[in-house]
């Protein structure tokens, strides 16, 4: 057979038949554009959240009073870094600063920008900023969310935030995070860490909590131990454990997700297992032609599978790509708002264009094995009775 | 040379309905016949097309066309002796309703590995030999009964057969497309082609150039 002529009549076929597979293309089409939208979603969360993690200190080291995380003292620090072993120790300040009226809170995080062990994080943030000019007055950097949220309440261009002195503190906004940060960042305030102090009534000699790292793994589980036994007080993060909270969290998201999957492809078998019954008098007719004229029991399948794998791969590139529109320049309206949450502030998160190609992979064979065999099996029953009794 | 010895069809077999199609069906055409295969709906005529064009397997018995056992190839190689050497001709036309005239005609030419110009060009030819050129890439909805007749003729043309067979091929015209079929018919037999007509249309019984008349009823050669 010749390839040419065979792909010629196999378009011709698609494009005479096109009334008859529109339906199933605009279903397939949404569906995958609706699984691939999850798919890039959670994989570009993952990816960001984890480089996240990939920024933070090794250990976090937490004051506990009656089960409560309290302010931690300073000069602890002090202790930690003579433990050989231990590096980069840092005292952080930082909390939640709620607006009861409206009942949303905003997190502020105070930072020593003079310090020479900054997280890698802020570094990358702060390239940029002019910090004397930052520090000559109360200033402060907000998250895209806090912005619009002050924005809604009339503070344009400054917040006045009340201490727990009752004194009121007027801080100008100097900038706006950049949107990408904005699944992390977006209802965070950067601000000097003595205004933290302040607004935060954190004392002078005290922090929120420790940071260090310890740069040999295999140390990581005595120098734990030490920290504990010295300050029976404490709790230890370790960067694991956060990123094991991470994981929870998205495992439990991804789950409700896994629902949305099964019933997706319940729907979808059902929709196969419609047209698989549809295959009618006028498709056994074409069969019975086909091979009346010449045209082999192959011949006949390989057309016929053919024909059904260029309209599901049409269908599955579409909806990869419309995916791809949807999330990565739209970015996800609705959906968004299922994985980022909306408890807080509003967030109108930038997603990182991530693919993550095994997963998009595995999508293409579930989508794809069930469509062929729905025309695949039928045709081929068809095709092996012989053709006088098909064309009856 | 078409060769039909012992042959038996029998659908249904040891079955309540079972029901024997053909008996012991024994039959010799010669190159360039055009033979009428005569009886009556239900007589076994439309049974043996269906054998000599291997679209059937015989229950018992042989088909032999220019010594190769037809009725014994496996279906790849039937499919291929079809696509060479046959010409078909069926009562409804059988042609995809929604492709062109020359859509349609072009099939039996896809398998036979014909590059798209050869094939293009193979088309023209037997439209003009069955005078449907002019309705070339109308669908073949839009046709009469008699443009899709001479649709069917061109598309059983289209292979250059060495054999052609017809079921019925005026069971669906009125008399002026009937004896326009039999004119084409002539020119077909004039090309030197084996016909084998199966028909209980009495217009057959008028044609001067028709070689034999075969009568068949309840399955047996009279």
């Amino acid at each position: 057979m010749n390839r040419g002529a065979f792909i010629n009549f196999l378009f011709l076929l698609i494009y005479k038949h096109r009334s008859k597979h529109i339906a199933i293309f605009c279903i397939s089409t949404l569906m995958i554009m609706l699984l691939s939208s999850v798919l890039f979603i959670s994989s570009s969360i993952k990816y960001d959240v984890f480089k996240t993690l990939h920024a933070q200190p090794d250990f976090i080291v937490q004051k506990i009073r009656g089960g409560k995380s309290v302010d931690i003292d300073n000069n602890l620090t002090d202790d930690f870094i003579k433990i050989s072993g231990i590096s980069d120790v840092q005292s952080r300040v930082f909390g939640r600063y709620f607006i009861a009226n409206q009942m949303e809170y905003f997190t502020i995080v105070g930072v020593d920008f003079f310090e020479e062990e900054l997280e890698s994080e802020f570094k990358q943030l702060f390239a940029n900023l002019d910090i004397k000019r930052f520090l000559q007055q109360d200033n402060m950097i907000v998250g895209d969310g806090v912005k619009n949220f002050l924005r809604e309440n009339h503070y344009k261009e400054y917040f006045n935030f009340k201490t727990p002195l009752g004194e009121t503190k007027k801080i100008t906004i100097y900038q706006t995070l950049p949107k990408k940060s904005n699944l992390i960042g977006n209802d965070i305030i950067i601000m000097d860490i003595e205004l933290a102090r302040e607004i935060l009534g954190v004392d002078e000699n005290k922090a929120t909590d420790i940071i260090l790292n310890v740069p040999n793994d295999a140390e990581k589980d005595n120098i734990k131990f030490k920290l504990l036994s010295l300050h029976y007080d404490t709790r230890v993060i370790t960067k694991e454990d956060i990123k094991n909270s991470y994981e929870h969290l998205f495992n439990y998201k991804s789950g409700l997700f896994l629902l949305l999957f099964i019933i997706s492809l319940l729907t979808f078998m059902l929709i196969l297992y419609q047209r698989y019954s549809m295959i009618n008098s006028n498709d056994k007719k074409e069969i019975g032609v086909l091979r009346a004229v010449g045209w082999s029991i192959k011949d006949v399948l390989k057309l016929k599978i053919l024909e059904t794998l260029a309209i599901g791969l049409w269908a599955f590139v579409l909806g990869v790509v419309f995916a791809y529109i949807f999330v990565f320049v739209l970015d996800a309206p609705l959906l968004r708002d299922i994985f980022i949450g909306f408890n807080n502030l509003q967030n109108s998160v930038s997603f990182t264009p991530v693919i993550d190609f095994g997963l998009l992979f595995s999508l293409f064979l579930f989508f794809m094995v069930p469509f062929v065999a729905s025309v695949l099996i039928p045709v081929w029953k068809i095709a092996i009775i012989d053709p006088v009794e098909v064309m009856k | 040379m078409i060769e039909v010895k012992n042959l038996n069809l029998t659908f249904n077999q040891e079955t309540k309905q079972e029901f024997k199609a053909l008996k012991n069906i024994n039959l010799t055409i010669s190159k360039n016949e055009l033979i009428i295969l005569k009886g009556v709906s239900g007589s076994g005529k439309s049974s043996l097309l269906s054998l000599i064009s291997a679209l059937l397997k015989p229950t018992s018995g042989e088909i032999i066309i220019d010594n190769n056992p037809i009725s014994k190839l496996p279906e790849h190689h039937s499919s291929k002796f079809r696509a060479e050497n046959l010409g078909f001709i069926f009562q409804s036309f059988n042609l995809f309703d929604e492709l062109s005239v020359a859509e349609n005609i072009s099939l039996p030419l896809i398998p036979l590995g014909y590059n798209q110009t050869k094939i293009d060009k193979r088309v023209k030819e037997v439209m003009k030999l069955a005078n449907i050129s002019h309705k070339a890439y109308q669908n073949i909805k839009d046709l009469s009964g008699g443009e899709k007749q001479r649709c069917a003729i061109a598309r059983a043309l289209a292979n250059d057969p060495k054999i052609i067979l017809c079921d019925e091929p005026t069971a669906n015209l009125d008399r002026k497309n009937s004896l326009l079929f039999i004119k084409i018919l002539k020119e077909l037999k004039n090309l030197k082609k084996t016909i084998i007509i199966a028909t209980h249309d009495p217009l057959f019984d008028e044609i001067p150039f028709v070689d034999r008349v075969i009568n068949i009823e309840d399955g047996e050669l009279l």
